[in-house]
């Protein structure tokens, strides 16, 4: 799986690229984008499986960032790393589609299993053929958001 | 107050990227135990500040309460040992913030003594006939029978315990106050010595039926 880190800090950007080296071979190559802009030039290079962003960022936001790249069909899957908390964001995000809204400090127990509901996503993927393929990942991904909206992601969204 | 009011305005979320830049240069430079510790220290800032508009569960308070051992521990060492124990089913039960917590704070911060400056927090929920028991005990507390008599009497009474001097009172009250308006037909809240030495504080109620949300 390619994935791209997007936070305009760059020590959380490149120690999110570095946690998810370590959690193995699997994960990985990780690249990191310090704007929305760059993230764009990156994506537009390179097709990534998984790009992770934050929202808050000077120039193009987290959020207008998903939506342009899934407009111009640079990026199917999405996952949101905040510091923000408010249900606005959240709904937006879900809005989008994103695979998850995930908040500071992140949890890697979480991250991961952002990352596992994917990898196994992308392994029927290869399996069957692209649309069957593709139905079955956007199931996963949404009975998880499905979940999340139930109960995780509402809890989640307080007003800080 | 017009300027402690604008200043609580400052967004914390500067605080939490702060913590996580620091946490991670901490793993980057592959010192698992800083950066645990950030993690912990930077989950109860966000506790903290949260005004949770969802009622939350054990599930949540606990995970809290571990984050805010795991940060005494760094500070204490051996001076602190801890137990935590929740059957799995009872996770998903409701558990408004800021209830457990504050009691494991007390139980850390008047369970040690100059003579005994190591404490023993355990942590036990169990749930019968529909009924949820939280016990906050430790080893290390004592409070004279008459003082317990006068605490529990006010708990029973939803009076507060302001004027009393074991320096408990406000964190008790709030729990208390805030327990009895969303569990209002359950809810009991009682201090109870342990034999030898320390204090368990037992908190009862019936999450399914009565809660209000938060």
């Amino acid at each position: 799986m390619k994935i791209l880190i997007v936070d305009d800090e760059k020590l959380i950007a490149q120690g999110v690229a570095y946690v998810i080296r370590q959690f193995g071979e699997d994960y990985g190559p990780v690249d990191v984008a310090f704007c929305g802009r760059e993230a764009l030039e990156k994506m537009a290079a390179v097709r990534y499986d998984l790009v992770v962003t934050d929202v808050s960022m000077p120039g193009i936001s987290g959020l207008d960032l998903v939506e342009e790249a899934k407009g111009r069909g640079l990026c199917d899957d999405f996952c949101i790393l905040s510091g923000y908390s408010e249900f606005e964001y959240a709904r937006t995000a879900l809005r989008l589609g994103v695979e998850d809204y995930l908040l500071k400090p992140v949890d890697k127990a979480k991250l991961k299993k952002c990352w596992t509901l994917l990898a196994k996503s992308s392994r029927a993927a290869a399996w069957f053929c692209s649309g069957a393929g593709r139905a079955r990942r956007r199931t996963v991904s949404l009975a998880a958001m499905s979940q999340k909206s139930r109960g995780s992601l509402a809890a989640r969204c307080q007003s800080s | 107050m017009a300027y402690q009011v604008l200043q609580a305005q400052i967004d914390p979320h500067f605080i939490y990227n702060a913590l996580e830049s620091i946490r991670m240069m901490a793993e980057m430079h592959n010192d698992p135990e800083v950066a645990n510790v950030i993690f912990s220290f930077s989950k109860l800032m966000r506790y903290s500040f949260s005004v949770n508009t969802a009622p939350a569960t054990i599930e949540y308070e606990l995970d809290i309460v571990s984050q805010y051992l795991q940060v005494q521990k760094i500070r204490l060492g051996d001076q602190l040992e801890y137990q935590i124990s929740c059957p799995e089913p009872l996770l998903n039960e409701g558990c408004p913030q800021f209830v457990l917590q504050p009691l494991v704070e007390n139980a850390i911060k008047y369970g040690r003594s100059q003579d005994h400056p190591g404490v023993f927090v355990k942590i036990d929920l169990s749930m019968e006939d529909g009924l949820l028991t939280a016990v906050v005990e430790n080893n290390g507390a004592e409070l004279d029978s008459e003082k317990l008599r006068e605490i529990n009497g006010r708990l029973e009474r939803g009076q507060d315990l302001s004027n009393l001097s074991s320096g408990t009172g406000v964190g008790l009250d709030s729990i208390n106050s805030r327990m009895r308006y969303l569990y209002p037909e359950s809810f009991k809240m009682e201090l109870k010595p342990l034999p030898g030495q320390g204090l368990k504080v037992i908190l009862i109620w019936r999450p399914a039926a009565e809660s209000k949300g938060e």
